[in-house]
């Protein structure tokens, strides 16, 4: 089925976003936990995929982020800490 | 900002509500949110049901941006290929005050704080609170970079991922994240389609609209998710609700599965994807959805704050309705209430009587009555046999293939049987599902 091939990063683009500086970002990823995570349910949980792990690296890009929290919950080793961006900053729905 | 009385942390419709019932009442209160505008980090399902803002805003039907009033609810069992799908009809819900209206919030929630500003609210949008001042036990205000802003008591109407409320320890047992058990992921997203279109291929007249809900029984991996579709003016709200404690905890299911998946399996469903033939995505969005049972919500109250809406947990689902709004506009106008009556004293012994408002009202009932029904919604059966079984029992009803016909009753219990459920857990299922 198609599904199993889908890309959400096709599909994000119809959403917008005001994107702070990178060292603004409000959530940021320790990766040296990530290396001994068991289950990196962070990436089956983020719903525009913004963790990747590649080559052993846990990769993660906060611009597509919608702000629902979801990786702070399914990351329970601590590798996560999230802050709420700064006032007007992220994603910002039209329709919501 | 000499003299604010009353601080509100996020303008969704519970602390807006709050905000209106609390400036009626000559209260100087503070409205903050960290969108700007207000609305445009908002998102829900997209119905909202009863009229409790007709508590504040009698005439909020007419006024407010509503899409459609909803005068048909289904609830559909999708399995791989088939659906068997119930269609209600109520036409009362066809005449005012309607029974529930869908609606987008980044609109929705503007005009909300636009009358709070006109009742003479202070709305503070594009501001992201860092911190509650909080001296002898007591909150005193908030702060915002080097800012404070002081006033005699708090509402948190934060939503489902209330930072400030992990950040300061008020959620439940002063936990500092929440557990996946308790919390749903809702994706949704918006499809504009001609108007004229949606008319014909839903049977809707003017302003007339369809709220449907679904279990999902097509989903891989055993992930445990919900589907819903609402009608707009000339787009449709789509999307899941997922469990997060159904993805297995291991790197080869994280490898492959996804939740932003979920919502292609619905919206690939045969009969899901002949609805939305013809439509076109113009935003993908996401939220967090509480799912905590009674004994784990926080404490509504402490020295001089109040919680309300989704941040203290307020949201009903019992596998074909699921309701947010109504219970945080409720939640803020009792917040309100509470602040109104305690009349300048808003230590936790005073603040109490929040609590006895919230169980005096539908709010506290409603999930003391219906705490047991997460046994079902978190039931695996529901969603990996209990749609194949509907879907192959009717079908073998209906189909007409040169063999003789059989009793329906028999058919689908055979079904079900056929499915790997015996006869005697099937009778302690329909136990729990009179719970719902």
């Amino acid at each position: 089925m198609e599904v199993i091939n889908f890309d959400i990063k096709n599909k994000i683009g119809v959403t917008s976003w005001e994107t702070d500086s990178h060292e603004n970002a409000h959530i940021v990823v320790n990766g040296n936990i990530c290396k001994n995570c068991p289950h990196h349910l962070c990436i089956a949980g983020c719903p525009t995929e913004c963790f990747k792990f590649y080559e052993n690296e846990m990769v993660f890009q906060y611009e597509d982020c919608v702000e629902c929290g979801t990786c702070d919950i399914m990351c329970d080793q601590g590798a996560v800490s999230w802050n709420n961006p700064r006032g007007t900053y992220g994603v910002k729905y039209s329709q919501g | 900002m000499e003299s604010i009385q009353v601080i509100i942390i996020g303008a969704g419709p519970g602390g807006t509500s709050a905000a209106i019932r609390l400036a009626q009442n000559g209260f100087k209160v503070a409205l903050i949110d960290r969108a700007m505008p207000v609305g445009s980090k908002n998102l829900s399902g997209g119905v909202l049901w009863g009229n409790d803002l007709a508590e504040i805003l009698p005439e909020w039907q007419e006024e407010a941006p509503i899409e459609r009033h909803i005068i048909n609810k289904k609830v559909g069992f999708l399995s791989n290929d088939d659906s068997t799908v119930l269609d209600f009809n109520f036409n009362e819900w066809n005449s005012k005050p309607y029974n529930g209206v869908s609606i987008l919030r980044a609109k929705f929630d503007d005009w909300l704080a636009s009358k709070a500003s006109e009742a003479g609210v202070a709305v503070l949008s594009g501001i992201t609170i860092d911190s509650l001042i909080i001296e002898n036990d007591q909150i005193k205000g908030v702060r915002q970079g080097n800012e404070e802003l002081r006033a005699d008591i708090v509402i948190l109407a934060e939503g489902a991922n209330p930072r400030l409320m992990l950040k300061h320890g008020l959620s439940f047992k002063g936990q500092k994240q929440f557990k996946r058990k308790d919390m749903m992921l809702g994706i949704k997203e918006v499809l504009t389609i001609d108007q004229k279109l949606l008319e014909e291929r839903f049977l809707l007249e003017k302003d007339q609209g369809i709220a449907g809900e679904f279990v999902l029984g097509n989903i891989p991996g055993g992930i445990k998710a919900g589907g819903f579709f609402y009608t707009n003016k000339s787009t449709i709200s789509l999307g899941v609700v997922i469990h997060l404690d159904s993805f297995p905890e291991d790197k080869a299911s994280s490898a492959q599965h996804r939740t932003y998946k979920v919502q292609e399996y619905f919206k690939n469903h045969p009969y899901i994807s002949r609805l939305i033939k013809d439509s076109t995505s113009i935003e993908y969005g996401a939220k967090l959805i509480p799912e905590m049972p009674i004994d784990r919500f926080p404490n509504f109250y402490g020295n001089g704050y109040l919680i309300v809406g989704d941040a203290a947990g307020f949201v009903f689902s019992n596998g074909i309705v699921i309701q947010g709004m109504n219970y945080a506009i409720k939640s803020g106008i009792l917040a309100a209430d509470t602040i109104i009556e305690a009349n300048g004293n808003y230590s936790a012994t005073k603040l109490a009587m929040y609590q006895k408002k919230l169980s005096n009202s539908y709010i506290l009932k409603d999930f003391k009555k219906f705490k047991n029904v997460k046994k079902m919604t978190k039931n695996s059966k529901l969603f990996e046999i209990y749609p194949k079984a509907i879907n192959t029992g009717f079908k073998e009803v209906f189909n007409t293939n040169g063999k003789s016909k059989n009793h329906a009753y028999k058919v689908i219990l055979k079904s079900f049987k056929n499915s790997g459920m015996g006869f005697l857990s099937l009778l302690k299922d329909s136990s729990k599902i009179r719970r719902i």
